[in-house]
Parts: structure tokens; sequence; C-alpha cells
């Protein structure tokens, strides 16, 4: 779920309900799906989030029977928090599109000291623990909420 | 994955569990306890046969209640290929035979916020190790199971009494009103998980509802006792890259089959496109695909296949 975070949406066909889930900033890239799920006559819902507690998203996403897809689309700190709160209630990524609108912040654990490092999107940087070059990796821990950082040899 | 090792057992009790269904129970040879099993596992059991051994896969539980035991339930098949008969016919309390060590390719999701089983008939065996390990583990699932009737349905008082809350039962023969149909896949609640086994109509049935109805193929697990069907098996030549040899593969007989016979020690376990040990790098020509292993992306970069099940659209080269 996590890669796709800074990719495109896309319409995933053949779903027996939709959510669309945004902030303010998150409102406007969700138009194109929901209007695809309006030609396909498919049921859905669509909320923008302001101040809805935990335990209310909690009980709307429990609520949900299999076949249901949930796109989420906003700023990072928002898409993180309801993202979260849908895996809590049993949906997968095999169920979740994210997009994030702005900045995003990742964790990069380091190979070699196992030290969290803060990262947009950067690619290529220094662990802020022990100074090693770390090449940013597709490896994601949902344990650990991050990625692997492996050891970068740079050719001089 | 490959272990060729097999574990003498000694068959300790034969149960009648329906007119045509036995359960069979196996124990260690020096009273030792056999090796644990998870939810969802099965042995290969090796039985003498006119033609050479038969090997045959049957899923194992224990709801004797005494640790360290295998127990197999077998039902009689009409056509049965030797594997059933030898077993209600030929098995007596006390005999000796072996069998393989524990495998597993139905294992339940670790994932799952709640696990649903549909079985029909003997597809129920699978489920009586799975329901034991969620329960000891305290988590979320319930049970739906077709039969003739309650006669022909096999661990029915087990099932009332150890899981009360979790069965529904379904009889065809009018002692229920309501028949299994795969629209009760419509009831589950986000983070399910389903289970089918039974008839290969039933699993594939089931199957195309769950996709209909949008479950991500993540969510569905099924197991078969057999290959699933083809219509038309047409004969394909396929040329060994490694050996440079060619062969034929002739419309009655599988890949896997051919090659064994002629030698090349492919390793094997499932025999039903399900488990992936004896897939095969493709170099060259067209695969039609019936395992359920491969993802669709693999399937459709032709370049491996499951050789006990996918077949040849013309010739092949393979990388073997």
């Amino acid at each position: 779920m996590m890669r796709r975070v800074k990719e495109e949406l896309f319409f995933s066909k053949g779903k027996r309900k939709y959510l669309f889930c945004a902030d303010s900033e998150g409102v406007e890239a969700l138009y194109p799906l929901v209007r695809q799920a309006m030609e396909d006559k498919a049921p859905f819902d669509f909320h923008e989030i302001k101040h809805e507690s935990d335990s209310f998203l909690d009980l709307w996403f429990s609520q949900q029977k299999m076949g249901t897809y949930l796109y989420l689309s906003g700023k990072w700190d928002f898409v993180h928090r309801l993202k979260n709160l849908a895996i809590e209630a049993g949906f997968t990524e095999y169920e979740v599109q994210i997009k994030v609108i702005g900045p995003i912040r990742k964790k990069v654990i380091c190979c070699q000291c196992h030290g969290v490092n803060d990262v947009d999107e950067e690619m290529h940087i220094t662990c802020m623990h022990c100074g090693i070059s770390l090449e940013v990796s597709n490896h994601y821990s949902r344990r650990l909420e991050a990625y692997l950082g492996y050891s970068s040899i740079q050719s001089s | 994955m490959y272990r060729n090792s097999t574990i003498q057992v000694r068959v300790s009790n034969i149960q009648e569990e329906t007119s045509t269904i036995k359960r069979f129970t196996l124990q260690a040879m020096d009273d030792s306890i056999l090796p644990s099993f998870s939810g969802g596992s099965h042995i290969t059991t090796f039985l003498p046969h006119p033609s050479g051994t038969l090997e045959k896969h049957y899923s194992i539980f224990n709801v004797s209640g005494k640790t360290g035991l295998f127990e197999i339930a077998v039902r009689l098949a009409e056509d049965s290929s030797g594997g059933s008969r030898y077993w209600h016919q030929n098995v007596q309390v006390g005999d000796v035979l072996p069998v393989s060590y524990p495998k597993n390719y139905f294992p339940v999701s670790f994932q799952a916020k709640h696990h649903v089983f549909y079985a029909a008939g003997i597809g129920i065996t699978p489920f009586l190790s799975m329901m034991a390990e969620l329960a000891k583990k305290n988590k979320s699932f319930e049970l739906h199971y077709a039969a003739k009737s309650k006669q022909q349905c096999a661990f029915y008082d087990y099932l009332q009494n150890v899981f009360p809350n979790q069965c529904h039962f379904y009889f065809s023969n009018g002692d229920s009103t309501e028949r299994l149909s795969p629209t009760q896949l419509l009831n589950h609640r986000i983070g399910t998980h389903v289970y089918f086994c039974g008839p290969e109509s039933m699993i594939h049935d089931f199957t195309i509802a769950a996709k209909a109805y949008g479950y991500p193929s993540f969510h569905i697990h099924f197991e078969r006792f057999a290959p699933r069907s083809i219509k038309e098996k047409h004969a394909f030549p396929i040329k060994m890259k490694k050996r440079d040899t060619e062969l034929e593969v002739p419309a009655n007989s599988s890949l896997l089959e051919v090659l064994l016979q002629n030698g090349i020690k492919i390793p094997y376990s499932c025999r039903v496109g399900g488990c992936g040990t004896c897939e095969v790098k493709v170099v060259d020509g067209e695969v039609i695909h019936f395992d359920s292993f491969l993802s669709e992306e693999q399937q459709l970069s032709n370049q491996t296949m499951l050789c006990c099940v996918s077949r040849g659209k013309g010739r092949l080269v393979l990388d073997i």
C-alpha cells in the first residue's frame, strides 16, 4: 500500500462498493474515480473528513463488507492516520489505494545500526546515527512502518 | 520443500463416520508422538498397488483428543482409482504403512480478522485442523458445511459439540430449509478470508462468485482433491534444452508423467497445480496454464509452468 503513495490513482473495476475518503486538499484527486464509479453504476460513499473521531471512522470502516474498495487522498498525516484505522478494521493493501498530496515523510531503517531516519523523497541518504551511505529500498516493514535502507557503495 | 523420507505408522483405530466415510487413526510405531502439524496440513500415503505404489494425499486432523496422532478421513469414491478402495477394503487395525511428513499448502491466513470455511462433503477434512488451530488461538471463524443428509454428514456430532456457535449445516435431502449458496459470500465483513474445499464445481462457483463480488485473490483460498478438469487435451512436443532431447506428451498424460517416465527427476508434490514444487522454466513456446499457484503476471510471462497440470499450445522448449 505504501509503495503507491506517489503514483497516480487508478480505478479498480468490479468492486461491489467504493469508499472515497479525503481531507480538503485531497478531494479533487478523487473526482475522476467518483465519475468512473458513477458510470459503472457502482455504489459508493464519499466522505470529506474534517473532525471525525477515530472511533467514528473505525466503526465506519468495520461495518463494510468484503468487496469494498477504499481510496484515501490527502496530506501525509491524514492518509497515514486513516490507513492505520482501515488496516485495523480489516482492509488489506489489496483493497486500498493512497494518494499523498504534498510532502511525504517516510522512515528508513539503517541496515547497519538499525537507527531510524526521517526522509521525504530522496533515494540516497547518510544515516544520521552511524554515518554510512544508504540507498532507500522499497522493502517495507509493516511492523516498523519503515523502509529498509541498504548500504550503498558509490563509485568515485 | 521436497522430502523423500517417510514415517512408518500403525493404524490404531478405524471408525465408520458415515456409510461411505471412514476415519483412520495413525500412531507412531514406538508409541512416541508423531510430528505436530499446522491447520490445513496433509500427508501423502503410499499404498501397494499392482501398477506400483499409489501416492494419495489426505488432510490430517486429530479429533481423538489424544496428542501425537494423525487422523485421516477417506470417502469411498465410486470411481476410485485404487486409493480409497484400498483404504476401505484392505486396511485393518494394526497394519503398518509409510506416510510422508506433514506438508501444508492450505494454511490459515495470519492477517485475517475473520475466517469463513465452506465445505461440501469430504471437503470438511482440512477445516477440522484449521478450526482447532483457530479455536486454540481464540480467533474468529465460522463454518458452512453442506452434505446430502445428516446421516451422510461426517463429523456432525463432533462439530456440534466442539464448535456449537460457529457451525452452519446444509442438507440437500430437505433436513434443512437452507441451501449452501455462493451468495452467502456477500455477508462477510471486511477483513474476512474465505476457504473452499469440496468438488471442483463447488470450488469453481464459489471462487468465481467471490471475485465477482470484489474479493481480492489474496482473501480467497481453496484446496482441490484433483486437477482442474480440462475439456480438451492435445498432445504436444517438448524439447529439453539442457539435454538436447525431444519428447512427445500424449493427450492423456501430463508433462510431469512423461518426464518421470523418461527418468528425469523433477521434484513434485501435490500433482494438482497447487503447490509449485514441479515448476519448470520455459525458454520458448506458448503455455496453457491450469494451475492455481502462479500469479496472473507469472502465467502471462510465458517463462514458467507447473508441469503437473499445465500444457503446451504446440511445441515447448524447456530449460531442463
